[in-house]
């Protein structure tokens, strides 16, 4: 499953496995760490997925709106970089391996990711509406399993994230409601 | 290069419109002939992707060290994975500038990436800063080939930008290299 072209330090170095849940700080049983850990994963591949997406908006945006757009949406990836490292962050405390690489991307992908043409701003914010829509899906569904198993630290970090991952997605629903916005 | 790259999870926006094709380069404001332009977009986006891909690799590390409680280091990483990201907005956005269009699928990334990820599993601290060394190295050897090219053609302002940024890679390359010599390391994750 390696690809060949991945740098992999010699096995000696070692410390954990991708897929593995050790030992976690926090005394969460490996059950549920191992559930709480997977919900967390996907969410990871969402805000790697959509970070992505959001850059490649402002890296390409053009049109008469796209000055403020593309400062909104670097505030944006902004956002989700942070988000990303306080759940890895979580994982590793967790006991496991964060999503970190084309191949765990791909495994707990929770949307797919847009081709490399670029698109007109309109249907580039669209996309990332969904996205947006999307990753609070994963969100919940990670609450809610971190809540069942009585993980309250993981459901404090995702409500906070939830409610960046609404406000930011609201943000561009009312671009996308304005009529002036041109490509 | 008419076949598209496209992952198993890369997929076309549908019913979309497409206001530049990947790998097509549009007419600039910079007045960049169409073969230099074209010259500096390849030579970009193999700075690009290597950068995108060297972010990844050394943000990897800061949750590794972070997790480790191997502070100073960790509070390095982060820093050294910001300044990645935005050196490779900067470069990104140099190449729509010139009418290109930056590579931002994982297959067109990994194509033209001369920095290589990872295996997925958490390595030890000392390793993963050696291959962060190495990969230093390989992205500046990059920079400084897309410097020849931009000196070339004459496109005076992505040479600035590249010998800018090459010089911060050098230093935080610098500082990974004290690190990788201290021989404490070993003692903090063990």
């Amino acid at each position: 499953m390696s690809a060949p072209h991945l740098r992999s330090p010699d096995a000696a170095e070692r410390r954990r496995e991708w897929g593995e849940v050790g030992e976690n700080e926090i005394r969460l049983d490996p059950e549920s760490a191992t559930a709480v850990i997977e919900e967390l994963n996907r969410c990871l591949s969402g805000l790697y997925i959509l970070f992505n997406q959001v850059r490649k908006h402002y890296w390409t945006a053009a049109g008469a709106e796209s000055q403020q757009v593309e400062e909104r949406l670097e505030d944006q990836a902004d956002r989700l970089s942070d988000l990303t490292d306080d759940l890895a962050i979580r994982v590793h405390a967790l006991g496991g391996v964060p999503v970190n690489g084309p191949m765990g991307i791909r495994e707990h992908a929770p949307m797919r990711i847009e081709a490399g043409d670029v698109y007109s701003l309109r249907d580039s914010l669209e996309n990332d509406l969904d996205g947006y829509a999307t990753l609070a899906v994963a969100f919940r569904d990670a609450i809610e399993t971190a809540r069942a198993v009585g993980d309250e630290r993981t459901v404090e970090l995702l409500e906070s994230g939830l409610l960046d991952v609404e406000q930011d997605a609201h943000t561009v629903e009312r671009y996308l409601g304005d009529d002036s916005l041109t490509d | 290069m008419s076949e598209p790259k496209r992952g198993r999870l890369v997929r076309p926006l549908e019913g979309a419109t497409v206001r530049q094709e990947r790998e097509s380069v549009a007419a600039n404001a910079v007045r960049l002939n169409a073969d230099d332009a074209a010259r500096m977009v390849e030579a970009l986006n193999v700075v690009h992707a290597g950068t995108f891909n060297l972010f990844y690799l050394v943000r990897k590390h800061y949750w590794g060290a972070e997790g480790a409680e191997s502070g100073d280091v960790a509070d390095f990483l982060e820093d050294a994975y910001g300044r990645l990201r935005d050196i490779d907005d900067d470069i990104a956005e140099r190449i729509a500038e010139i009418g290109g269009v930056p590579v931002s699928t994982p297959p067109e990334i990994q194509e033209y990436a001369p920095v290589h990820l990872e295996a997925e599993h958490l390595y030890s601290l000392r390793a993963s800063l050696e291959g962060d060394l190495d990969a230093y190295a390989t992205l500046a050897v990059a920079y400084r080939e897309a410097i020849d090219a931009a000196a070339e053609v004459g496109d005076e302002a992505s040479r600035e930008l590249l010998e800018d940024r090459l010089e911060t890679l050098e230093d935080d390359a610098h500082t990974i290299e004290r690190y990788v010599e201290d021989d404490t390391l070993v003692e903090v994750e063990r």
